[in-house]
């Protein structure tokens, strides 16, 4: 039987195939760096690097489709996307984009996904404070502790991304 | 009323809910400040919260809590139970180093109990994906003894989790309700998935309750308008 999460994965590089600028943020991104092992909902949350591959007449010959009641975008598959412009949590979607990496949903089927030290942020910034101690937790030696210091907003704000390292014990004396 | 000695002191939980934001992680010195208490205090409160399981790690004087620890103080004691096995859970996996999730789903039905928490509120409300398995057995050291005797072994990261049976088990739904509140972070959204699905189940967690019933309505009111908190995710 396949899981939900291996389904999530085959949208992703569904809809990578379709918007090649997109780049995953919010659930799909925690999945893709924590090896697709992480509980998330099936919806979809997306930045786009190119603004026209997401233009409204583009998305409808994709055959993406929008709720005429919540105004909210569906994939072909039915699947719910959200499709963010502007500024997502403190980021510009322009930052987010340039600044991307490329993982592996499949073999030979590359997606790009926020930065990790990004996502963190983000999630933090979010109040989604069971992702962060996931990432952190999980993926605290790839953290590249200086770019994260860099984007933060302040350096309360970095601090207490290392006190969850701290308190798993991770942070070296 | 005087709460039970085993029990959060009431002023402790209303300390913490009223003087900490809600974040990933704490220092001692964080929590003795916005309590306004002396860091021997605070560290009395923080391990008082650790005997009931609401500490999820504490190292050098940093420490993340449950966000359960953030509920309305009347459903406190309905998720203690929940809190209190979790603190006791043991957690498995493969010897080779695989979660054995699938193995363990079957091997632990045949010797009986109840799941809870991921799968369980993934059956009930197929919404969010499942990542561990969390499993409450008849008999916990024969389970633990059928696991061993499988290759798996026990580890911090383990993906089969054993729960002594604490509490009450008379209704499966409502459990899983509140061991999904207690286990907090993404356990919240199951808790709630849950109350959409079964109102007349959960309706027992009182102001919680009303509240998930105003969130409802506020969906409802609003459905159509532009998202509300388009750009918090």
């Amino acid at each position: 039987m396949r899981t939900k999460s291996a389904n999530i994965r085959d949208e992703c590089v569904r809809v990578n195939a379709e918007i090649p600028s997109a780049v995953f943020v919010g659930a799909a991104a925690t999945l893709a760096h924590l090896g697709w092992a992480f509980r998330t909902t099936t919806d979809l949350d997306v930045v786009v690097g190119v603004v026209s591959d997401v233009d409204d007449e583009r998305l409808f010959q994709l055959k993406y489709w929008k709720d005429p009641i919540s105004n909210e975008w569906y994939t072909p598959r039915g699947i719910k996307i959200d499709i963010y412009k502007g500024t997502l949590n403190g980021f510009s979607v322009g930052d987010i984009a340039s600044q991307s990496v490329i993982v592996y949903a499949r073999k030979n089927a590359p997606i790009k996904v926020a930065k990790l030290e990004m996502l963190i942020l983000m999630k933090h910034r979010a109040g989604l404070v069971s992702d962060v101690r996931a990432l952190v937790n999980a993926k605290y030696s790839s953290i590249d502790w200086n770019y994260l210091e860099g984007i933060s907003k302040d350096p309360v704000e970095c601090q207490e991304i290392r006190n969850v390292a701290r308190a798993f014990g991770l942070l070296k004396p | 009323m005087k709460m039970e000695t085993n029990h959060p002191s009431l002023h402790v939980l209303t300390a913490i809910q009223t003087n900490l934001p809600m974040k990933a992680a704490y220092t001692l010195d964080e929590l003795a400040h916005a309590t306004g208490r002396s860091r021997p205090t605070a560290y009395r409160y923080l391990t008082e919260l650790e005997q009931n399981g609401f500490v999820i790690a504490y190292h050098r004087g940093a420490f993340t809590l449950r966000d359960s620890v953030f509920l309305p103080t009347t459903i406190i004691p309905h998720i203690l139970p929940s809190l209190h096995a979790l603190k006791q859970a043991k957690r498995f996996r493969l010897h080779n180093g695989k979660s054995g999730v699938n193995k363990a789903k079957k091997l632990l039905s045949e010797l009986g109990g109840m799941s809870t928490l991921d799968y369980a509120a993934h059956e009930i409300t197929g919404y969010q994906t499942p990542d561990t398995f969390y499993f409450y057995p008849d008999l916990f050291e024969r389970a633990v003894q059928l696991l061993r005797a499988n290759s798996y072994v026990e580890s911090p990261k383990g993906k089969v989790v054993l729960l002594p049976r604490i509490g009450d088990f008379s209704k499966p739904i409502l459990r899983v309700f509140y061991d999904s509140l207690a286990l907090g972070g993404r356990g919240i959204i199951d808790a709630i998935a849950i109350s959409k699905r079964y109102p007349d189940i959960t309706k027992s967690s009182g102001y919680l309750d009303l509240l998930l019933n105003l969130a409802r309505k506020v969906e409802q009111d609003t459905r159509g308008a532009d998202k509300i908190g388009q750009h918090t995710r």
